[in-house]
């Protein structure tokens, strides 16, 4: 079955919502009815036909043919099966409150990607905005399921209030990241910024770098081997290369933390 | 497959299976010299998981796995499946699937939560996960983590919600459930006998190899074999069994045998398995290689051996195996 191909003609001059461009938003609709989804943000009206061209397949594998485009908001949001390809980068909230399929952008996110996703699979071949998988204002906990891959660098604190799944970058990733972790697993396999796991409760941060700085309410723990990271290796062995994976089945540093709340973290420096 | 080529009669030659008339009146098949009893094999329903053991190395992963299966006491049938590769497991690591079988769900629960804290929880570098994911499911290291005492972490990685206990090599980790096989059978069983206890049992060993190679199935008795025979009841009223005379060859002077005329030995092989249709399969494995060995090898009479089946039990037609 052929995917349904979304070509963007032109840069329009507003943010769009393509929110409406998932399986079961576009399941059972007739071309006409597709072409007029509305998918402006501002006061002035636009449909998805006004902006892009159209080739009909299958609503279950879905391609965003964009790529010199920015701006294109809430990509795969609340998706729950199928997939979604976007040749180029999206805006933010890509993934937001996914709950299961595929959705890789071949380029960069903005900020809140994966925000409240609860399952599936995002893969971000660029670079990632700050709040990667974080909640909204306003929200208790941030992604709780799924698993997410930036290939390249993530912003600021990223895995903000995390409570389940996986996040693994394949860069460095800005400060912060696990700020008020609840559990779930963060991996940066590059260098971090400043207080990684600040007030993280619960889960795990792997760190294959360095920090610009380190919190002060983290105790040293000893250096372990962990099969808890074999696991990890095996899940993100299709995802990122294997030089990334391979220290993860050696020798690791574990910090315990952060005391300044629960304590029942755990950051992992990995190849110590 | 079993030698059951026609061996002069018009109805083999014809069908492809062994009359089932051929040297007496009783229903049975003569097959390569064996006689094959016209009877039933009778399995019970069982409640039945499967875990992956996984260890640093291939012969700690066979460790571990011995350990957990490893006699701890009545009521829980375990026995290894077959060895993983590291590709094949959730860690990358060696491993070995296991099968554990119970009366009911409660039972393989508790025995599990005992079989685990005692021995792989003791056995080093080894972690458990659960090899069945789909069906009802029931608690592995989630029972565990009172033992924790506070120090325990769960981590969840690719959908496994994992229990992380510290241990002297860092940590034990094994999988919160497991997945129930709803359709698991056990108890079936042959009884194949024969001239002499060498010849018997290593036409049963034959056997047995084959039912092993089988996916799914365990031979819950050691090495597969058996020679215990029990019957429900005892002259003593304080035994709820005891031993079945009628199938020791030693007593049938004394008491009504079911034991074929020259028969000097008689083996039970067992079998349980997570569908009927992979008990099917390993029986059918066994039979072919018993019926292969036939008179020549030694052996007798080849039967089901009796059960102490429930009131709905899953009836595997012997003559149906040779096919």
């Amino acid at each position: 079955m052929s995917a349904m191909i979304f070509t963007l003609r032109f840069q329009p001059e507003q943010r769009l919502d393509l929110s409406c461009l998932t399986a079961d938003r576009l399941d059972g609709l007739s071309e006409k009815e597709i072409l007029a989804l509305p998918v402006s943000t501002t006061k002035q009206p636009l449909a998805l036909g006004e902006l892009f061209r159209v080739t009909m397949g299958e609503p279950g594998a879905i391609r965003i043919q964009a790529r010199y485009a920015d701006g294109l908001d809430n990509i795969g949001l609340g998706m729950r099966r199928g997939s979604i390809v976007v040749e180029g980068g999206a805006g933010a909230y890509a993934g937001r409150r996914m709950s299961g399929g595929s959705l890789t952008i071949e380029g960069d996110v903005g900020p809140f990607a994966a925000s409240g996703m609860t399952g599936g699979r995002l893969r971000v071949e660029g670079d990632a905005g700050d709040f990667l998988g974080g909640p909204r204002s306003g929200e208790a906990q941030g992604m709780s399921g799924g698993v997410v891959v930036v290939t390249g660098r993530a912003g600021a604190r990223a895995g903000d209030r995390m409570r389940r799944g996986v996040i693994a970058i394949g860069g460095d990733a800005g400060d912060c990241p696990g700020s008020r972790m609840i559990a779930g697993v963060l991996a940066v396999f590059g260098n971090c910024g400043e207080r990684p796991g600040t007030l993280m409760r619960r889960g795990t941060i792997v760190l294959g770098g360095e920090a610009a700085g380190w919190p002060p309410t983290f105790v040293e723990n000893g250096a372990v081997e962990l099969v808890t990271l074999h696991i990890l290796a095996t899940e993100l062995k299709d995802a990122l290369p294997p030089s990334h994976l391979a220290p993860l089945k050696g020798r690791v540093r574990k910090l315990a933390g952060d005391m300044a709340v629960l304590g029942k973290g755990e950051i992992l420096r990995l190849a110590v | 497959m079993p030698d059951v080529k026609p061996r002069g009669g018009l109805w083999e030659r014809l069908v492809g299976r062994p009359d089932p008339e051929a040297g007496g009146g009783d229903g049975s098949a003569l097959v390569n010299g064996l006689r094959v009893a016209h009877e039933s094999i009778e399995a019970v329903r069982l409640a039945a998981t499967a875990l992956i053991v996984t260890g640093p190395t291939p012969d700690w992963a066979r460790t571990a796995a011995l350990a957990v299966t490893g006699p701890t006491g009545d009521g829980c049938d375990a026995g290894i499946d077959r060895p993983l590769s590291p590709s094949q497991t959730p860690d990358g690591r060696p491993g070995v699937r296991v099968l554990f079988f119970a009366a009911t769900a409660e039972a393989l629960e508790l025995h599990l939560a005992q079989r685990i804290w005692q021995s792989l929880f003791a056995c080093p570098g080894a972690a458990c996960y659960a090899g069945l994911r789909a069906g009802p499911k029931i608690l592995l290291g989630a029972g565990l983590r009172q033992f924790g005492d506070g120090f325990e972490l769960r981590t969840e990685i690719g959908g496994r919600r994992l229990l992380r206990l510290p241990v002297m090599d860092g940590e034990f980790v094994c999988e919160a459930k497991a997945g129930l096989a709803v359709a698991a059978i056990g108890a079936a069983a042959l009884l194949v006998m024969g001239r002499t206890i060498a010849e018997t049992l290593a036409a049963c060993d034959a056997a047995a190899a084959a039912m092993r190679e089988m996916p799914d199935v365990i031979l819950p008795a050691p090495g597969g074999v058996t020679r215990a025979a029990l019957k429900a009841g005892s002259r003593s009223a304080d035994l709820a069994i005891s031993i079945d005379e009628a199938y020791c060859p030693t007593l049938t002077a004394l008491a009504p045998s079911a034991l074929a005329p020259d028969a000097g030995s008689a083996l039970r092989l067992a079998v349980n398995g997570l569908t009927v249709a992979a008990v099917a399969a390993a029986l059918r494995a066994g039979v072919a290689v018993l019926t292969e060995t036939g008179a020549p090898g030694g052996l007798i009479r080849l039967g089901a051996a009796p059960s102490s089946a429930g009131a709905e039990p899953h009836r595997f037609p012997l003559l149906e195996l040779l096919a």
